[in-house]
């Protein structure tokens, strides 16, 4: 390819893959964004009006237990920050996600659906099969139905940045923790009257533990799956639709959290139940591994061409190029390569690598001051000596 | 064209069309779930009149169901979930009358377990409030002494009991038309007040 051809596929894949594009919170004719705002504002308002009545008699353990969870919740936000190293999504997306699984997933659509269909389970069934599958028979349809809603919306708010299944798989794992967050603090409230009130504190903290031991493996993982099955379901610009691929995801995170929810049955109520329990934990990680290799190849080829002028014009190896579009496999290789002296100059080169292709990427693989400052800074470690250069 | 310019061939009422279908899948999934589930979960009665001789479980203690009393909530004993574990709440009404048992452990005498009830009700300050300078022994069908008392609500009053079978305290809870001499449907609060019992003690006879 010639310098031409590589700059013009920097510029055609930075907009296919929506690098560096932000979203518009401003389009009054979308009517996503009206369903999007309306059905988050009731959870708000129906948040408040929980509180209202549940926080002057059990205040100390809500309190408690959503101090616990909001550390939990940076936990995995950094976590599922981290792994967004592509063409990250922006912070105001990833908050509305968030504010969609906590509060509109949540009050809006899984509360009241799955207490009417566990309901109607043991009208129609019997009150012990609604006890055995309810749960597991209404979750995973109110619950990742909710979530992918979410997913689905912020496709049509934001269709220049969110266009790829690994930007569904992305934004759907925020939609989940937003979920996970606010359904771990309802429960906690939930089970302050346990015991009938005696150690309110003690009994939320019971459930806080239960609920932190098991977090990753439910939501988060579930509706991250979901959601890159929306956008292979729906298609983009930059991910032609897949609807049996879609389909397949989709279904994949709903008998998991079919599973899930169904354990206590699944393990007849003796002590398999903790093997099925583990067993679910290893197989809903080896899905969402399998997963999110599935979904990462169009951004890991992105991230190459990306920078292949810089390979091109030498500000950048090749080898290095290899480890900024892989796993961390390769980054690690890579730092590693160059034996214990150089492993520090390999890092911050990775490091100075990955901002350059930020900038780029922001700039739509334009020429832009802050792309010539992140070069400069990559170059003040040198590729192939392990003394750091003066900034120029 | 500016971004997030909608031309006028892609409108409808103003709207931008391709975002509409989306918009209104989720609006009839969010119906679907606030209105539309819970409307057909109240079509369907319920439809479970307690035969003689059957026994609800409520956790770890167990009670008789007056016969033709509807079972709103709870599991049969001779119907255990897969799952091994059963509710600890259940309640059967009739006429009117509710009759609700919640069980769950507890480490203290009757007197002490609605001493408790008490204070969660001021702690709620809901207006519920139970008579505490009335409360009475009472004696289930086994020789069990529980406490019993009247409590009022912004809906009217009822009877309170509250029963301690080792570390397991029991609450029942029954309300009703305050107006009503049907001296049957009293009878069978009684009874199913008086066959509270613990699990064991039934596997046990």
């Amino acid at each position: 390819m010639t310098r031409t051809e590589l700059l013009d596929r920097r510029a055609q894949v930075a907009d296919e893959v929506g690098w560096g594009q932000r979203v518009s919170w401003v389009q009054p004719r979308n009517a996503c964004l009206w369903v999007f705002v309306a059905v988050i504002a009731y959870g708000l308002w129906y948040t408040v009006s929980q509180v209202r009545t549940q926080g002057p008699a059990y205040g100390e353990p809500l309190g408690i237990s959503a101090v616990i969870f909001s550390v939990y919740a940076v936990l995995f936000w950094w976590f599922t920050t981290h792994i967004d190293r592509y063409s990250r999504q922006p912070l105001d997306l990833r908050v509305a996600a968030f504010l969609w699984g906590g509060f509109a997933a949540t009050w809006a659509i899984a509360l009241h659906g799955n207490s009417a269909l566990i309901s109607l389970y043991a009208k129609l069934g019997s009150p012990a099969f609604a006890v055995d599958w309810g749960a597991g028979l209404a979750a995973p349809f109110m619950e990742e139905w909710g979530k992918g809603a979410g997913v689905l919306l912020l496709m049509f708010i934001a269709p220049r940045v969110l266009r790829t299944a690994f930007d569904g798989f992305v934004v759907g794992a925020f939609v989940g923790l937003g979920f996970e967050i606010v359904e771990d603090i309802l429960y906690a409230l939930n089970s302050a009257p346990d015991g009938f009130g005696v150690d309110p504190v003690g009994s939320s903290l019971h459930t806080v533990a239960l609920r932190l031991g098991t977090g990753f493996t439910s939501h988060i993982l579930y509706s991250a799956i979901f959601g890159a099955g929306v956008v292979y379901l729906v298609g983009t610009l930059a991910q032609r639709r897949r609807v049996g691929r879609g389909l397949l995801f989709c279904l994949v995170a709903m008998v998991l959290h079919w599973a899930w929810d169904s354990t206590a049955a699944l393990g007849g109520g003796g002590g398999l139940i903790l093997v099925f329990l583990a067993l679910q934990v290893v197989v809903a990680i080896v899905i969402v591994l399998v997963v999110f290799h599935v979904t990462v190849g169009p951004e890991r080829a992105a991230m190459r061409d990306l920078m292949a002028p810089e390979v091109d014009d030498g500000t950048l190896t090749a080898e290095e190029a290899a480890a900024l579009a892989g796993a961390w496999k390769q980054r690690r290789a890579y730092r590693r390569g160059g034996g214990l002296r150089d492993r520090r100059r390999r890092g911050h080169r990775l490091e100075a690598a990955k901002d350059l292709a930020d900038a780029l990427g922001a700039a739509q693989g334009q020429e832009t001051p802050r792309v010539e400052f992140a070069r400069a800074e990559l170059a003040r470690f040198p590729v192939d000596d392990g003394e750091p250069r003066p900034a120029p | 064209m500016p971004p997030d310019w909608v031309p006028v061939e892609r409108r409808w009422l103003g709207m931008d069309r391709t975002t509409l279908l989306p918009a209104a899948i989720v609006v009839v999934l969010v119906a679907l779930a606030m209105w539309g589930l819970p409307a057909l979960d109240r079509a369907v009665p319920v439809d479970d009149p307690a035969q003689a001789g059957d026994v609800l479980r409520v956790g770890d203690v167990e009670f008789d169901p007056a016969a033709g009393w509807s079972i709103d909530s709870g599991v049969l004993a001779s119907d255990p979930p897969e799952s091994g574990g059963f509710p600890s709440t259940a309640q059967v009404s009739k006429d009117g009358f509710v009759f609700s048992v919640a069980s769950d452990e507890f480490d203290g005498t009757p007197a002490e377990l609605m001493a408790q009830l008490q204070k969660n009700n001021e702690r709620l300050n809901d207006g519920t409030d139970i008579d505490m300078g009335r409360l009475q022994t009472f004696q289930t069908a086994q020789g069990a002494r529980g406490v019993i008392g009247r409590f009022t609500f912004t809906g009217g009053t009822g009877l309170v009991a509250a029963y301690v079978f080792d570390d397991t305290g029991v609450e029942v809870v029954v309300t009703g038309p305050v107006e009503s001499d049907d001296a049957q449907l009293e009878a069978d609060v009684v009874g199913m007040v008086r066959s509270i019992r613990p699990v064991t003690s039934v596997e046990a006879s």
